[in-house]
């Protein structure tokens, strides 16, 4: 039953049958929406509308229930947020059924809220054409608010506000019928020289709603209450809203100092679980920090956001308002769990640790980047998250080969290759800075997977085929391949280039990834739609331009 | 021209050093100014790079006792070329001399690793100070921050390596194209089972051809390398700097230049390759593209 009512994700957990009745749930949806719309355009055929709508909340009713039942956790499962929308879309109409009370009518068209269980099926947008984009700009919109949100503390306010609201309902009812029936009962008596034609504080009852507001918020008492009772009630009011506006003075004076505090440092991250999704986390702070979000962005133009976690992360400043605009900082030691956890580790599409400048001695440094690796690398997660880690000592790189999807990159061995280079072959320099930049005129080394077509064909055909190809400027220069049997063997790359005196020509299997050098990825090798959904896919800028 | 501060070489049958000058008649070599950490692994991949036709290096120190005391910084091995160390001042005109910068092929200035982060005003200055000597030298020079790149762009420094602004992009390159930094790591390396980018000059039996044509003719005659690109000079020769040049990878079809720009005497092409000789031997080889 839980495999059923569980929304339907896509991966190996998900049931065809869950998918069923989320497509079913869909369409119910719908139907009932636009019933809103008929009804009012064929009145005449009111009284069958409302039989359908009747029987569309029954199955809204039964399918709550279940999923109530079925939830991991039944106490908190109706707090939830899906909960909570499935709520809204099936009271309007439970109560549109006590029809005597004729003002709840009023609250029919209510019924339209039922368009936010749409936000539910978010998950199936994968079956539909350009489903990716809309999920991830539903992601982006979630994340933007939620730091919004955060930023301007709106979450106190709205408690603020709904404790606001809550007095005031409370205090206006209790107020009305103390001044009215309790006062006619005899439970409380008038205050002394009150006449008895006095009508009293509230003689109305949605009256009594605007003077308690007016009391609450400006202390202002428009009528006097006639009755003792009464009296010690607006005092009560009067209280909570002293209580109430200084709070909310406070609120604001807070949040107005916090963003004093806060300009010019980079973004907090909001301190909702589970918020981010394709994101890339970057362990650690020290100088290249700056320039590594600048090529990042230049590769990706921010549709992917990067998440900062350092203990002096929330200190960061801005330097380029546009770089930075994607760009969320999490106080916190990279290498605890619950660090990790808040951060999404798992969901996220890549991940890089730099090393940390809070020691001098570079032994020293490497074995805390190692600690962080080892912290970030060996977390059960969804799939195997490519990671890149900045080394110092090079004498550390012979932990390369132990862990999986683990690159090392150690500036000082690249240094030293190049700085040969550049003397054994002047110009060199220019060369790999051209291929290591990000952008829509430099090219780039891609590694593809090997066109169908090209499969058993030797490397001189596959470079003719390129030579031949007028729409798009492709140099093959090699071939990677699995340096073994295992499927945890790093791939090896092969020169297209015969060795002298080796006749045996290289030639391209199945398995085989092509390495060529283009100024995009190649119109034939671009990810599918499937692969779109890959939790670590990463949209590139010159993808998103093709 | 002597004097009486150390200098010693490696002993090419021993490998171990031992006092000596540089002979006064030795040319063509690579003069490194400095020595830091990154010394011994340069030597290395430059003996390693250049076995075909062996360098001699000289390197100027100009603190002899922060060397001595560091065991690292002392390349081990026997070398086919001669490497002698001298002591000096690395931008003094004396030095530079003792270190016959008029007669070298190619400088490299490392950054000086007692002015820590702060070492670029002095590799710049020591860099300005050889070209001053010998302009037609080839520098590199290493700086430890990006942002002092801009202030060599109108000197005649031909190369930068900036060892941060490379491990940013190594890092992005990695996070954003898992897999690629394996290719940089064999593009870069000089082992001898490694292929490397190199740039030839255009031979003269190809000077006005275009690079379609260039390319095409080497895929068809089995060369054992593969043109990527080439390099062109913008502007008067004379006046120009090295930022002048032009350096086109994989050339656009519909852009200049591009694949059908004809390539002129001064251009050069890029290839990868195993080894340079191999590139030399077939364009002399093949030295006309039949029509």
């Amino acid at each position: 039953m839980g495999e059923i009512m569980e929304p339907y994700r896509g991966g190996p957990g998900s049931t065809k049958l869950s998918l069923i009745v989320d497509l079913f749930v869909l369409s119910l949806i719908i139907v009932s929406c636009a019933l809103i719309p008929v009804e009012i355009f064929y009145p005449e055929h009111h009284h069958f509308l409302e039989i359908v709508d009747l029987c569309i909340t029954m199955i809204f009713i039964v399918e709550y229930m279940l999923r109530w039942y079925s939830a991991k956790n039944r106490i908190v499962y109706p707090f939830t947020g899906y909960a909570i929308i499935d709520l809204v879309a099936i009271l309007p109409s439970i109560i549109l059924f006590a029809s005597h009370l004729r003002v709840l009518r009023l609250i029919r068209g209510i019924r339209i809220l039922r368009i936010l269980r749409l936000l539910r099926l978010v998950r199936l947008l994968r079956f539909f054409r350009f489903g990716y984009l809309i999920s991830h700009a539903v992601l982006h919109a979630r994340i933007n608010l939620s730091s919004f949100a955060y930023r301007y503390r709106l979450g106190h306010m709205f408690k603020l506000f709904v404790i606001t609201c809550v007095i005031w309902v409370i205090a206006a009812n209790a107020l009305y019928y103390t001044e009215t029936s309790l006062v006619q009962l005899g439970i409380t008596r008038y205050v002394k020289d009150t006449p008895p034609s006095d009508p009293g504080f509230d003689s109305d009852y949605w009256h009594s709603y605007w003077n308690i507001i007016i009391l609450l918020i400006s202390g202002i008492e428009d009528k006097e209450p006639i009755s003792v009772l009464g009296r010690i009630e607006a005092t009560i009011v009067l209280i909570a809203g002293i209580v109430i506006i200084g709070l909310l003075t406070g609120e604001i004076v807070s949040m107005l100092v916090r963003r004093l505090q806060r300009m010019g440092l980079v973004k907090e991250m909001p301190p909702r679980k589970g918020l981010f999704e394709q994101h890339i986390v970057i362990l650690g702070l020290n100088r290249h920090l700056d320039n590594i979000i600048r090529h990042i962005n230049d590769a990706v133009r921010g549709h992917h956001f990067i998440l900062v976690i350092h203990p002096d992360a929330e200190s960061l400043p801005i330097m380029d308002s546009l770089n930075y605009r994607r760009v969320f900082a999490l106080a916190g030691d990279p290498s605890d769990k619950r660090t990790l956890d808040k951060a999404s580790l798992g969901k996220a599409a890549r991940i890089i640790i730099l090393s940390s400048e809070d020691c001098v001695d570079k032994e020293l440094k490497d074995n805390q980047t190692l600690m962080v690796t080892i912290a970030a690398a060996v977390r059960p997660r969804r799939g195997d998250i490519p990671t890149v880690v900045e080394i110092i000592d090079d004498e550390n790189l012979q932990y390369a080969n132990i862990l999986q999807d683990v690159e090392y990159i150690n500036g000082k061995q690249c240094c030293e290759r190049l700085t040969s280079q550049a003397v054994l072959n002047p110009g060199i320099t220019e060369i790999y800075t051209t291929l290591l930049d990000f952008s829509f005129e430099t090219n780039e080394i891609y590694i593809i997977p090997v066109p169908t077509e090209l499969l058993g064909k030797t490397f001189k055909e596959v470079r003719l085929h390129f030579f031949n190809l007028e729409d798009e400027d492709i140099t093959p220069i090699g071939v990677e391949r699995a340096s073994g049997n295992s499927p945890n063997a790093k791939p090896v790359f092969y020169p297209g280039i015969a060795r002298r005196g080796n006749d045996d020509p290289l030639t391209l299997d199945q398995g085989d990834r092509l390495v060529i050098i283009a100024y995009d990825r190649p119109t034939f090798a671009l990810i599918d739609e499937d692969g779109k959904w890959s939790p670590t896919y990463l949209a590139r800028a010159s993808e998103r331009k093709a | 021209m002597t004097d009486n501060r150390a200098s010693f070489s490696i002993n090419p049958d021993t490998g171990v050093l031992m006092p000596n000058e540089p002979p006064p008649e030795i040319r063509g070599h690579v003069v490194i100014l400095n020595a830091n950490a990154k010394l011994a692994r340069i030597i290395e991949e430059i003996q390693i790079g250049s076995a075909d036709d062996p360098l001699d290096i000289i390197v100027v120190i100009q603190d002899w006792n922060a060397w001595l005391e560091n065991e690292a910084w002392h390349p081990h091995g026997r070398y086919q070329g001669n490497i002698y160390f001298r002591e000096g001042h690395v931008a003094g005109t004396e030095d530079l001399k003792l270190a016959r910068v008029e007669l070298a092929k190619v400088a490299v200035v490392l950054a000086d690793p007692l002015q820590g982060d702060l070492a670029d005003a002095h590799s710049t200055l020591t860099a300005v100070a050889i070209e001053n000597l010998n302009p037609t030298i080839h520098t590199v020079v290493e700086l430890i921050s990006s942002v002092n790149r801009v202030h060599l762009k109108y000197t005649k420094v031909n190369e930068v390596v900036c060892i941060g602004e490379l491990t940013e992009k190594l890092i992005a390159q990695s996070c954003i194209s898992p897999g690629v930094k394996n290719i940089f790591d064999h593009l870069l390396s000089a082992q001898n089972d490694t292929t490397q980018i190199f740039t030839v000059k255009i031979p003269p039996a190809l000077s006005g051809k275009t690079f379609r044509e260039i390319e095409g003719w080497t895929i068809e005659r089995d060369a054992p390398f593969v043109l990527c690109g080439f390099s062109v000079m913008n502007g008067n020769s004379r006046d120009a700097l090295p930022t002048d040049r032009i350096t086109v990878l994989n050339p656009r079809t519909n852009s200049e230049p591009g694949k059908d720009t004809s390539m002129g005497p001064g251009d050069t092409l890029v290839a990868i390759a195993y080894k340079k000789s191999e590139i030399d031997e077939f364009l002399s080889q093949h030295n006309a593209i039949s029509g």
